[in-house]
């Protein structure tokens, strides 16, 4: 009868560099791709990531990148808002973004990301946090989940990784598994899932309740002497009683702000913001905060059609938020160790649709990172008259995840492992040199 | 000749209520005998006239204790009346004009089809109403015509079609005890008639789906009500009353019904291709006697012994020197093999059954009984679902999504197909690619190469060969090339595969003289299709066993993917069978007698001889998981207690220490507290109205497999499913994955703290574990008895097991305070109260969507409405011992 073989297995060529790299362990420097020269730039010392996620679609010609003002906000095109001066001299920003225009010297806009992936939200909602397009042979991790995987802890008895929005599988951990997962909330009142006990379990029930579960565990493990595996299913039990009690919970109670800072904040998401801050001050390393207020214009920043019509009201209420965050972070002397980026799947043409919204572009638009210890108060790239192609300076989508990599000490080259088979950070994306000291 | 709008001959007074329409205000103009034009009039003579309304014969055959449904596919696709049907394609009898889903349509093969919309659904049926006037409801979500004899009485229109997101929020209805609520986008009639000494036949006629878009069937139902009465479902023989209550209990009926019909239907279908199986599968058996058989060792001294797999595993487990664990007791066993088999705890029924056997008998009874349940193939689609990569979207699925075979996995299962023909299916890749047949496990979103995608999958699932580096370069680990899996993928596709750029590795990081990453094909060369692996198999020799084997006498000889299925199949290639019963020890051993078990390049079986031991049943079985699975529960080995200990799981002296999986944890907790499977439906396009291969309707799912990514990468809150979501999160904690765009077999088990705390914490297990009117556990409170006795039966159904003298009196202790006065007698269960909502992705940018979805997921939250019927602090003591009892790692832990 046949066998499991090994057919020829070892092909003369490559016999001896294989021999070493199989037993590597995941975390050893592997020869398998050839590496590029190690990049030119110097690595950041960011030591958090807040990661502002406007699901839709951020009109740049209406925020970031504004073009001439389109005259009947229907057939001709262009910004639907005038522009004004910022911090950075020479270059203006949408009106309804006036309290973040003169502290744009803390930021950085890269007007020219570009990417090629189905004109679908999905879709490009996975390449914008995986930095790459979908694969049917692996799953790749999101941002969050390699730079907890890379950067590790930063505080004692918090998650790495917070996550507020609803928990699709483009946030997830992918090849590295559930350990560089997120904890997940979808707003600020009702807690982080699955840390938060129901309310209507009493504090004397849940003491009733742990204590029997104490005694019922107890005496399953007497019977089980020695089983490692279920010495390590109540060990994670107990670091999770203690990652849901007091401690980490208080981060995500927004009474323990000032009253006149929460209102400075402003709406929903400024809390969200708000407390991501909180979240960054104990440790986690990574904050992804979405920007979902869709009750203000119908359709959030999808603004096609009459979800066009208040897009301000959303631009405005990212404002304060956005502007707060970057002074709150200041005062509070973690600012330059922590990278906000304010990110999106794609943006959105100059021109109108047949009821003055407006569709998809995802050919140029912006990207805004802000703080960091980045080199601030720069615009890179340029777009022409209507925004709609480059002109000069692309950024591609490797590059900028490179660079927001190289923001945080994590050098573009660093591979991750999937088993044995290594998966650089980034598909061959270059930091961009100009934010990099 | 019959005219559908004359009321001539009209027997008894008939008025109509109308909601809205203008098509009501046509139809009175006519019979207030508004004239037609003379051209009309003379066209309506000449020509037969086309409509659909019931015939004479119809009338005549119409049943007088069911409704009778026919189903008519090829009607004209422009949305009018104008056509008259012609053979039903399909017959089937209900209980009462209530129609939430239709049976299936098949293949010749078995496979499921799509019915392509439009298609006419009728219903009719004789009903027997005492003299006086009644009230009618008639809802549907598209056009229907109600008739009654051959009068019309009722018509509704022809649904929306506005497919854009920007649509008003549907209107539903509000919860009323003794009205069913209604759901949206549904039109409601009603009508009022008057019944003397006649029994009327009813006919309902609606015109089901649109051309391109998703086939809705909705809920399509009559109501009657004597004037002035509650309404009930119009039955000839059941009367159930119009209420959500009972609208879910026929729902369930139905699809009992559904799986009954469905089962009959593929057997039916197939009785051919069955034929040929059973023909090569003796041909199989019979070129087996002529081969060596397999030697079973002598009975190893002082070791106990059930079967073959005893004797082959004692003899290493004496020369190895380890000790055997303890043979595991009659409950533990019971509680191992109901969950290997159904995935499920067993019940307080099958436990009683189990004890009620003789000691002697009563284990390989419990084995034959739990091999022949239904749940067996429940139970399996998770670990193929994983296995195949089966990853259905939703909503625009971008994102190497696959069609929702599942439906596939489920019925090979249920109708326990040989493992060789669900494969050859599997590989042929047909029937409907959105509605479950195997057709879908072919797509691949955005993939630049789908077969290819496919051949990786085929090889980790059935070869024990690892593709994924051959994707792009040869493989610098593995001795397969990138020409290796792409003239698999070519014999797929069946014709030559083109190597895309995206497929390769770009030229400037080949330089690099450290590469050792080789490709050999460049972009842009085609690949033809070929079987490379030689090794296993070569493509002429299987005819040698017989007829059925050979290439030649495929159905189509040139089709490579029968080809294909063959060389995977065939009993020559034994890798196919070792790899097969290899996963069947895994699952049920939790370790491989070859590790690991989708990639054998650098593997060595453990036990050599019992693989082919195994592989040989296997074989005679004619493929038969099923006889490997006794086979393994029969076996010592199998009964005894389970490990970490490697030097005892090595040699299966123990077998591993195993968690339930995710999908028999969260089916687990909703058995134990004797709850239905509670989630939302999983469709975001319930008004139909949006095109198939963009929106798949998941159905409401009965087991933890049924479920989905809830696909909200939009994060639009209206599009939040909070039930679905929450039940997610518990299966992600531990290890399902809501995305599978790449296969596995042995999931992330290792715990990270979220793992207990969204047993602990989570939504979806407190909401179950909820004592609400729906729960068994709620029932069993309010029946009499002493404490002890109900601690013991609440210990049964979550532990398998009564108390132990501490726990009872643990138990006891907590519960005997108000134990007496427990029952509130005054109160009355709840009644089941449907969630309607007016969101689909048609209306989801109305910002009353967003509101309604967010007050939902506050009561989402709240739980499961408590029972009045119990004493509400005392209740919150029971549920207090149920979290306790499904958070201690006695209920995680296979015994």
């Amino acid at each position: 009868m046949h066998r499991p073989t090994r057919r020829h297995f070892l092909h003369s060529a490559s016999a001896a560099a294989l021999a070493a790299p199989l037993g590597l362990s995941a975390n050893m420097q592997n020869p398998l791709f050839a590496k590029e020269a190690a990049s030119q730039v110097a690595l950041g010392k960011a030591e958090h990531c807040i990661f502002l996620w406007l699901g839709g679609g951020v009109s740049q010609i209406d925020t970031w990148d504004p073009k001439r003002v389109t005259k009947d906000g229907l057939k001709d095109p262009g910004s639907a808002y005038p522009a004004i001066e910022t911090a950075i001299q020479g270059e203006k920003i949408c009106e309804h973004l006036s309290r973040t225009a003169p502290l744009l010297d803390r930021a950085a806009i890269l007007r020219t990301v570009h990417h090629n992936a189905k004109d679908e939200h999905t879709a490009a909602t996975n390449q914008m946090h995986t930095g790459r397009p979908v694969s049917g042979t692996i799953t790749y991790p999101s941002l969050g989940s390699v730079v907890s995987h890379l950067r590790g802890s930063a505080g004692e008895g918090v998650p790495n990784y917070v996550l507020m929005a609803y928990p699709a599988p483009s946030r997830g951990p992918g090849f590295l598994g559930a350990k560089d997962g997120f904890v997940y909330l979808t707003e600020t009142e009702s807690g982080p899932k699955s840390l938060t006990r129901p309310q209507r379990v009493s504090d004397l029930q849940q003491a009733r309740r742990l204590e029997m579960l104490h005694q019922m565990s107890k005496s399953y493990q007497q019977r089980h002497p020695a089983d490692r595996q279920i010495e390590n299913y109540l060990e994670a039990s107990r670091q999770g009683f203690r990652l849901a009690g007091p401690e980490f919970m208080q981060a995500f109670q927004l009474d323990r702000e000032p009253a006149s800072l929460r209102e400075s904040y402003g709406d929903e998401f400024g809390q969200r913001c708000l407390m991501a801050r909180r979240l960054v001050e104990r440790g986690v390393r990574f904050v992804e905060v979405t920007f979902n207020l869709n009750f203000v214009n119908g359709t959030g920043w999808d603004t096609h059609r009459e979800g066009h019509h208040n897009q301000h009201l959303l631009i405005q209420s990212f404002d304060q938020a956005f502007s707060t965050l970057i002074q709150d972070l200041e005062e509070k002397q973690i600012l330059d160790k922590t990278l906000i980026v304010m990110s999106s799947e794609f943006g959105r043409p100059a021109s109108f649709d047949n009821a003055g919204g407006r569709g998809h572009q995802a050919q140029a638009f912006s990207v805004v990172l802000a703080g960091g210890g980045l080199r601030t108060g720069q615009v890179i790239g340029q777009t022409d008259e209507l925004s709609r192609n480059i002109v000069s300076r692309p950024v591609s989508v490797p590059d900028l995840f490179s660079t927001i990599y190289a923001t945080l000490g994590i050098p573009p080259e660093e591979e991750l492992y999937d088993v044995e088979r290594p998966v650089p950070v980034t598909d061959r994306g270059h930091p961009i040199a100009e934010l990099l000291g | 000749m019959r005219l559908p709008y004359c009321f001539l001959s009209f027997p008894y007074s008939v008025s109509f209520h109308r909601r809205s329409g203008v098509l009501w205000l046509l139809l009175l103009g006519m019979l207030s005998g508004l004239p037609l034009s003379q051209a009309e009039r003379i066209s309506e003579e000449q020509k037969p006239k086309l409509t659909v309304a019931p015939s004479a014969e119809s009338l005549e055959t119409a049943p007088d204790d069911a409704v009778d449904v026919q189903l008519y596919e090829g009607i004209p696709a422009e949305r009018n009346w104008k056509f008259s049907p012609s053979k039903a394609a399909r017959r089937y009898q209900i209980p009462q004009f209530a129609i939430k889903d239709l049976p299936k349509k098949y293949d010749a093969n078995g496979m499921i089809v799509e019915r392509t919309p439009p298609f006419l659904l009728e219903a009719r049926s004789r009903v027997d109403l005492p003299p006086g006037k009644y009230e009618l409801v008639i809802r549907s979500l598209n056009s229907s015509r109600f008739y009654m004899d051959d009068e019309l009485l009722s018509e509704t229109p022809f649904m929306n079609l506005n497919s854009s997101a920007h649509n008003p929020h549907h209107e539903v209805g509000k919860f009323d005890p003794d009205f069913l609520s209604r759901p949206a986008a549904h039109f409601e009639e009603r009508v009022t008639i008057e019944i003397k000494n006649q029994k009327p036949v009813f006919t309902l006629y609606m015109i089901v789906g649109n051309k391109g878009r998703r086939a809705e069937v909705g809920e399509l139902m009559v109501a009657i009500a004597p004037l002035g009465k509650n309404f009930r479902f119009l039955s000839p023989t059941e009367s159930q009353p119009f209420t959500d209550g009972a609208w879910v209990k026929i729902i369930e009926q139905e699809r009992k019904l559904r799986l009954t019909l469905d089962q009959r239907a593929r057997k039916h279908r197939t009785r051919k291709d069955t034929e040929y199986w059973q023909a090569r599968h003796q041909a199989i058996r019979e070129w087996l006697q002529s081969q060596p058989s397999v030697k079973v060792p002598a009975a190893t001294a002082g070791l106990p012994a059930n079967n073959a797999i005893d004797h082959f595993l004692n003899a290493t487990i004496k020369s190895e020197e380890v000790q055997p664990t303890q043979t595991l007791d009659d409950l533990a066993f019971l509680r191992k093999l109901a969950l290997d088999t159904i995935g499920l705890v067993p019940s307080e029924a099958e436990i009683k059954r189990f004890l009620q056997d003789p000691p002697a008998k009563r284990r390989n009874l419990a084995i034959e009984r739990y091999l022949k349940h239904p749940g067996w193939a429940d139970h399996w689609v998770g670990y193929w679902q994983d296995v195949l990569a089966e990853n259905p979207g939703m909503l625009k699925p971008t994102l190497n999504n696959t069609g929702p075979f599942r439906h596939f996995l489920y019925e090979s299962f249920l109708d326990r197909k040989p493992f060789d023909r669900f494969v050859t299916e599997l590989i042929m890749m047909e029937g409907s690619p959105y509605y479950g047949g195997s057709a879908g496990f072919g797509l691949a979103t955005e993939n630049d190469v789908p077969m290819a995608a496919k051949a990786h999958v085929l090889g980790t699932a059935f070869l024990a060969v690892e593709m994924k580096c051959a994707r792009c370069h040869d493989a610098p680990y593995h001795d397969v090339k990138q020409a290796d899996l792409f003239s698999l993928a070519a014999l797929l596709k069946r014709g030559p595969q083109p190597v895309p750029a995206s497929s390769s590795i770009p030229a400037d990081t080949l330089s690099n003289r450290d590469m050792i990453v080789q490709v050999t094909l460049q972009p842009g060369s085609k690949v033809q299709p070929n079987w490379p692996f030689e090794q296993f198999i070569q493509p002429e020799s299987s005819e040698e066993i017989s007829s059925e084997l050979s290439l030649q006498n495929l159905d189509n000889p040139e089709d490579t993917r029968q080809q294909l299925a063959l060389m995977l199949t065939s009993p020559l290639n034994q890798r196919f069978s070792q790899v097969i019963v290899n996963r069947v020890w895994h699952r049920y051993f939790g370790r491989g007698i070859v590790e690991p078990i989708a990639d054998w390049e650098l593997s060595e079986p453990s036990h050599p001889e019992l693989l082919d031991y195994l592989v040989r049943e296997f074989q005679m079985s004619g493929y038969d998981l099923e006889h490997l699975a006794r086979l393994v529960f029969q076996s010592e080995a199998y009964q005894r207690q389970a490990s970490s200990d490697s030097k005892l799981t090595a040699t299966f002296a123990a077998p591993t220490r195993r968690t339930m999986q995710a999908e028999q944890l969260l089916d687990s907790l909703f058995t134990a507290v004797g709850k239905t499977f509670d989630t939302e439906e999983l469709n975001l396009d319930q008004d139909g109205r949006q095109k198939t291969e963009l929106f798949l309707d998941l159905g409401t799912p009965r087991r933890a497999w049924g479920l989905v990514a809830t696909s909200n990468d939009r994060d639009r809150p209206s599009l939040s499913l909070p039930k679905a979501q929450s039940l997610v999160d518990l299966l992600q904690a531990y290890g399902w994955r809501q995305s599978r765009p790449d296969p596995i077999t042995v999931r992330e088990t290792n715990p990270t703290p979220l793992q207990p705390m969204a047993l602990a914490y989570g939504a979806a297990p407190n909401r179950v574990l909820d004592l609400s009117d729906q729960a068994e556990i709620t029932d069993l409170c309010l029946e009499e008895q002493p404490l002890e006795q109900l601690v013991d039966r609440i210990f049964q159904r979550f532990l398998t097991r009564p108390a132990t003298e501490e726990e009872r009196s643990l138990f006891c202790d907590l519960l005997e305070e108000g134990y007496e006065d427990r029952i509130h007698s005054s109160a009355k269960a709840h009644p089941v109260k449907l969630f309607r909502s007016g969101t689909t992705w048609a209306t989801h940018f109305d910002e009353k969507a967003t509101q309604e979805v967010a007050d939902y997921e506050d009561r989402v939250l709240q739980g499961d409405p408590p029972t009045a019927r119990l004493n509400a602090d005392w209740r919150a003591r029971v549920e207090d011992m149920l979290w306790v009892l499904s958070n201690t790692p006695e209920f995680l832990f296979l015994p």
